[in-house]
C-alpha cells in the first residue's frame, strides 16, 4: 500500500481513537456546551410557561433518521419537560423516516410507563404539504383510541395549543410556518431541528414565526441546561454528546483546514503541476 | 411538449387551490378539500409506484444475474421483512414490536451511521475544494474554520467569549445573508410555482 | 444512551445488531466498500418497505378499504378515489392519458402550495422584518441598518445575466462574496453537527454495546 493510501486510511482510523479517548474522559465539567445566547432558553421557558394546564401539543415529528442523534436529547428533554407540565402529546409525522423514529420514541415512552391516555398518534400522511394543508381542515383518525386524540380528531386545531416541530432534512418547520401557519389562529410554532436547516430557518426567529427555535447543537445544550425535570427526569436517557470529544474533533477539523488553507498559499502555484 | 390536458388539469388544480387560499367561500372550500385528499391519495399511490418499481427492478437484476446478487436480495429482503412483519394477520402495521426492532436494530443504526461518515468526507471534500485553489473556496473554508473555532466548547472566560461571539455571528451577519438567501429562494420558488400553474415553460417536463 | 433497547433478549440481540451495522458503516471510512454497500442495499429495502408499510396500513387501508369494505356501494367517490390511486401506483407502466390525472393533481397542488407558502409564509414577513427599526442605541440601529444592507446585498446576488449598470454589477459581486461566507458560517455549524452525529455512533458503541462506563 502506497504511503498516501495509507495515510488516507489511516487519518480516520486515527481521528476515531482519539475521539473514543476523548468521550472516555471525564472532562465535560470543566468545558461548556451551551451557547451564549440566552434568549433562546428564555423564548423557550416563555412559550412553553405560556400554556394552559393540560394543554395539547401536536408534535410533528418528521426527523430524518442521519440526523436525529443530533437532536434527540433536546428533543428528549423537551418532551419530558411538556409532559412534566401536564402536556398532552399527539404525534403525527409526514415523511417516512419521521414515521420510523416517532414510532421507536412512542415506544420508549410507552416502556418508561407515561399515561397512554396523555398521547395520541395520527400516523403518517403523504403529501408534504398537501398533508399540512389537510390537518388545518381536518385531522385523521387517531391510531390508538383516546379521549385527548379524539378530542383533537373532532375539534382540530381549535383543541391544539402549541405546535412542537421536531424537523429533518426532508420535512422541517419552515413547511409548517408557510402552510399552516396562515391557515390557523394564533397556534404558536415551536422548532426543534439539526443544523443543516438552519439557513431557512434563522430568519423565522426574527419575524417571530417560529415561537421558539433550536436548530444548533449550542443551543439544545443551553435549553437542557435550563431544564429542571421532576418525573420526567426518567424519560431522558441522554446526557447529551461528550463535550471533550467535540473539543478533540474540532480542533483536528480545524488543522486539516488551516493546513489546507495554508498550503496552496505557501507553494508557488506551479509546484503541484512540476510534481 | 406538455401534453394540453395535462396543462389544463395543473391550472385547473392550481387556480382552484389558490382561490379557496385567497377567499372565504364553502362550496370553493368543499371542491378544495377533495383536491387536497386527492393530492393525498396520490402521494401514496406515488409512494407505493416507488417501492414496486425498485422491488421489480431489483428482482429483475436477479433473475437476469446482472448487477450485485447481495445487493438485490438485501433490497428485497429488507422491504419483505418489514411487510410480513406489519402486514402478517394480527400485525400491528407501523407500531407492530417486530417492525420496531428492524427499526431500532436496523434502519436507526445504519442511518445514523452514514450520516457520521459525513464529518470526514465533508472535511475531506473541504480540503478538495481548497486544493483547487478557487478563491470561492477560501472564503467558504475559511469561514468555516473561523466558525468552528468560535464553536470550540470551552469552559470559563475565553469560552464565554467565544460562545457569545459565536451566537453574535449567527444571528446578525450569517443571519441577515440567510434572510437574502430564504428571501431570494422564495422570490425563485413563488416564480416558478406560478409559470407551472399558469403553464409557462416546460415545468413538468 | 440511545434510549431506544431495553433490557430483554431481543433488546439485547437489538443491541448487537446495531453494533455491527455501525461498525460495518464506519468501516466505509478506512476502506471496506462491499460490506459497506450491503449495509445500503439493506437500509434502501428497509425503508421503502417501511414506506410501503405506512402508506397502505395508515392511509390506503382507513382512508379508502376499511370503508369500501365495510359499505361498497355507500359511497361511489370512494371507487373512484381507489382508482385515482391505482393510476398513480400504476404511473411508472400505464400509458400517459391514464396517468395524466394523479400527475396534474400532483403537480397543480404542489405549486399552488408553494406559492402560496412561498408568498405568505415567507416573502411578506422576511421583508417586513428586513426592513431596520430604531433600536435602543445608536449601535443597535447601526447593526440593524448594516444587517439591512448585507440582506439587500445577497438577495442581489440572485440576479443572473441581462443588462446592468456598473454600480449594480459591483453589488452583484459584493453579495455574492457575501453569500459565500455566509454559507461558509453554515458549513462550520455543519461541520459540527456531523461531529456530533460521529461521536454519537461511538459513543453508542462504547457505553450500550461494550458496555463501558462514562
Amino acid at each position: 500500500m502506497s504511503k498516501r493510501a495509507l495515510l488516507h486510511r489511516g487519518a480516520p482510523l486515527v481521528l476515531v481513537a482519539l475521539l473514543a479517548v476523548a468521550i472516555l474522559l471525564p472532562l465535560d465539567d470543566v468545558l461548556r456546551l451551551e451557547s451564549g445566547d440566552e434568549t433562546v432558553s428564555a423564548r423557550w421557558s416563555d412559550a412553553l410557561d405560556g400554556l394552559p394546564e393540560e394543554s395539547g401539543i401536536l408534535v410533528a415529528f418528521d426527523a430524518d433518521l442521519g440526523t436525529y442523534a443530533e437532536i434527540r436529547p433536546t428533543v428528549r428533554v423537551l418532551l419530558a419537560d411538556l409532559l412534566d407540565r401536564g402536556g398532552q402529546l399527539a404525534f403525527v409525522s409526514l415523511t417516512p423516516e419521521g414515521r420510523a423514529l416517532a414510532v421507536a420514541e412512542l415506544g420508549r415512552l410507552a416502556r418508561a410507563d407515561v399515561n397512554p391516555r396523555r398521547l395520541a398518534d395520527f400516523g403518517f400522511l403523504p403529501g408534504a404539504e398537501a398533508a399540512l394543508v389537510q390537518l388545518t381542515r381536518e385531522f385523521p383518525e387517531p391510531i390508538d383510541d383516546t379521549a385527548f386524540g379524539r378530542g383533537i380528531a373532532e375539534g382540530g386545531f381549535d383543541r391544539v395549543d402549541a405546535i412542537l416541530v421536531v424537523g429533518g432534512n426532508d420535512l422541517g418547520p419552515r413547511s409548517w410556518v408557510e402552510q399552516v401557519a396562515p391557515r390557523v389562529d394564533d397556534v404558536p410554532i415551536l422548532a426543534v431541528a439539526p443544523t443543516v436547516l438552519l439557513p431557512e430557518l434563522i430568519p423565522y426567529t426574527a419575524t417571530g414565526q417560529l415561537e421558539a427555535l433550536v436548530a444548533t447543537p449550542r443551543d439544545g445544550a443551553a435549553y437542557r441546561a435550563s431544564v429542571d425535570l421532576e418525573n420526567g427526569q426518567r424519560l431522558v436517557p441522554d446526557e447529551g454528546p461528550s463535550v471533550a470529544a467535540l473539543v478533540v474533533g474540532i480542533l483536528a477539523a480545524v488543522l486539516l483546514l488551516a493546513q489546507s488553507l495554508a498550503g496552496p498559499l505557501l507553494r508557488p502555484r506551479g509546484a503541484e503541476s512540476a510534481r | 411538449m406538455r401534453h394540453p390536458g395535462l396543462a389544463a388539469l395543473v391550472l385547473v388544480v392550481g387556480l382552484l387551490l389558490l382561490a379557496d387560499a385567497l377567499v372565504v367561500n364553502s362550496s370553493l372550500a368543499e371542491l378544495a378539500d377533495l383536491v387536497v385528499r386527492a393530492a393525498i391519495l396520490v402521494a401514496a399511490g406515488a409512494a407505493l409506484a416507488g417501492v414496486a418499481s425498485l422491488a421489480l427492478r431489483r428482482g429483475g437484476d436477479l433473475w437476469r444475474r446482472r448487477g450485485d446478487p447481495v445487493g438485490a436480495v438485501l433490497v428485497i429482503g429488507g422491504m419483505a421483512a418489514v411487510l410480513v412483519a406489519g402486514l402478517r394477520p394480527g400485525g400491528e402495521g407501523a407500531a407492530d414490536p417486530a417492525v420496531g426492532w428492524m427499526v431500532a436494530a436496523l434502519i436507526v443504526p445504519i442511518g445514523a451511521s452514514l450520516f457520521g461518515l459525513l464529518f470526514v468526507s465533508t472535511l475531506a471534500a473541504s480540503r478538495r475544494s481548497v486544493a483547487a485553489r478557487r478563491p470561492e473556496a477560501y472564503v467558504l473554508v475559511g469561514v468555516a474554520m473561523v466558525t468552528l473555532v468560535l464553536l470550540l466548547p470551552l469552559g470559563g472566560t475565553v469560552g464565554a467569549w467565544l460562545a457569545d461571539a459565536a451566537s453574535w455571528t449567527l444571528l446578525v451577519p450569517i443571519g441577515a445573508v440567510l434572510r437574502g438567501l430564504l428571501i431570494g429562494i422564495a422570490l425563485v420558488a413563488a416564480v416558478v410555482a406560478a409559470r407551472t400553474v399558469l403553464g409557462i415553460g416546460g415545468a413538468d417536463e | 444512551m440511545n434510549g431506544f433497547f431495553g433490557t430483554d433478549g431481543a433488546d439485547v440481540m437489538a443491541t448487537w445488531v446495531a453494533a455491527g451495522m455501525t461498525l460495518i458503516v464506519l468501516g466505509g471510512m478506512f476502506g471496506e466498500r462491499r460490506a459497506f454497500g450491503w449495509t445500503q442495499h439493506l437500509f434502501a429495502g428497509l425503508l421503502t418497505g417501511f414506506l410501503a408499510l405506512v402508506a397502505v396500513t395508515e392511509v390506503l387501508v382507513p382512508w379508502l378499504l376499511a370503508p369500501l369494505v365495510a359499505d361498497p356501494g355507500g359511497r361511489p367517490e370512494l371507487w373512484l378515489a381507489l382508482a385515482l390511486v391505482g393510476s398513480a401506483a400504476g404511473v411508472p407502466w400505464l400509458p400517459r392519458p391514464v396517468t395524466a390525472v394523479p400527475l396534474s393533481i400532483a403537480i397543480g397542488a404542489l405549486a399552488a402550495f408553494a406559492l402560496v407558502g412561498a408568498v405568505v409564509g415567507t416573502l411578506l414577513p422576511q421583508l417586513v422584518v428586513t426592513a431596520p427599526v430604531p433600536g435602543d442605541t445608536g449601535l443597535a440601529t447601526g447593526i440593524g441598518i448594516a444587517a439591512a444592507v448585507v440582506t439587500a446585498l445577497v438577495l442581489l446576488s440572485f440576479l443572473h445575466g441581462g443588462p446592468r449598470g456598473r454600480g449594480i454589477g459591483i453589488a452583484v459581486s459584493v453579495g455574492r462574496w457575501l453569500l459565500l461566507a455566509g454559507i461558509g458560517g453554515w458549513l462550520g455549524y455543519l461541520l459540527f453537527s456531523r461531529l456530533i452525529l460521529l461521536v454519537d455512533r461511538i459513543g453508542f458503541l462504547l457505553f450500550e454495546w461494550l458496555g463501558v462506563g462514562r
